[in-house]
């Protein structure tokens, strides 16, 4: 189960839109580039997308780029990777019931749905802002190692998730 | 980002399982999982390696041989019949192991990642087969 590239590259990209758009001038794709090494190709089709889903706005012409829309504190993490990949939704009959005939008597289907559920907090209860606004980014590293053994940005160890027998 | 067939799968035959090995106290065939859940046998058996390996289920050999739970229900969780069936949970690799990424010093999403792993590891270990089994919902 893993978090998609095209997810990750959106937030990466919001991220360095925000930042360096601070003085309220547009940012032109080859700067993201530049900043985030995401290929300018790639980076077009994110645009597009994030454009549709109006977290942000192009300026065309000269000094033309991306900017937000609004306010980096009102974009949550959920609306750019929903922006990038479509609904979170982690095994098809979460959203989609009628995809699985066992889905009204099915056990596991509500653990999928709260896994789903898990996901999505974490990313509604985060904003842009939270991503840009911490220079280092540890901080709020840190302030995870609480809930998970090792999450630091020195090399950690496996973490040991499942108790011994 | 889905879980895998092979997550899922691991997960409904350990709840199979855990049925049927409370209705007859015994172990159960393979053949007969494979009727309940409608996976393949050849599915089953490779999950049956795994869970095995993870010591979550205990094989007996010979006529009416099967498998049982290696413990009750309500000592095996949905995050240790997951971690079985497709290893660590680790939606982004960072999240493990920072070193295959350059930019883990300054990744100000590296942090979201590791919140999101750690709230979905504490909800599968926060559910029990036993609860699976039972249908018995827990509020999340």
């Amino acid at each position: 189960m893993k978090l998609s590239t095209r997810a990750r590259y959106a937030l990466r990209m919001m991220v360095s839109i925000a930042r360096q758009s601070n003085d309220g001038k547009a940012v032109s794709l080859s700067d993201v580039a530049d900043k985030t090494s995401i290929s300018r190709r790639y980076l077009e089709q994110l645009a597009i997308a994030l454009k549709s889903a109006s977290l942000v706005r192009g300026i065309a012409g000269k000094g033309g780029g991306y900017l937000l829309t609004q306010p980096a504190v009102k974009i949550t993490l959920g609306q750019i990777v929903e922006a990038a990949i479509g609904p979170i939704n982690v095994v098809e009959c979460v959203l989609n019931p009628e995809t699985c005939r066992e889905s009204e008597f099915c056990e596991c289907r509500w653990v999928y749905q709260t896994i789903n559920d898990r996901i999505i907090g974490v990313l509604q209860e985060l904003s842009l802002d939270d991503l840009v606004a911490r220079p280092l980014p540890q901080y709020l590293c840190k302030d995870l190692t609480s809930n998970m053994s090792g999450c630091s940005t020195t090399k950690i160890q496996p973490v040991q998730v499942f108790k011994e027998d | 980002m889905k879980l895998s067939t092979r997550a899922r799968y691991a997960l409904r035959m350990m709840v199979e399982l855990a049925r049927l090995t409370n209705e007859i106290d015994d172990s159960v065939s393979l053949a007969r999982i494979a009727e309940v859940t409608r996976i393949s046998r050849r599915y089953l058996e490779q999950l049956a390696i795994v869970l095995k390996n993870g010591s979550l289920i205990r094989g007996k050999t010979g006529k009416g041989g099967g498998y049982r739970l290696a413990r009750p229900a309500d000592q095996i969780t949905a995050g240790q019949i997951i971690e079985s069936a497709i290893g660590q949970i680790n939606i982004v690799d960072c999240v493990l192991d920072p070193d295959s990424c350059t930019m883990v010093d300054d990744c100000g999403c590296r942090s979201v990642y590791c919140d999101i792993n750690s709230r979905i590891l504490d909800a599968l270990n926060d559910l029990t087969l036993d609860a699976l089994a039972s249908n018995h919902r827990v509020s999340s």
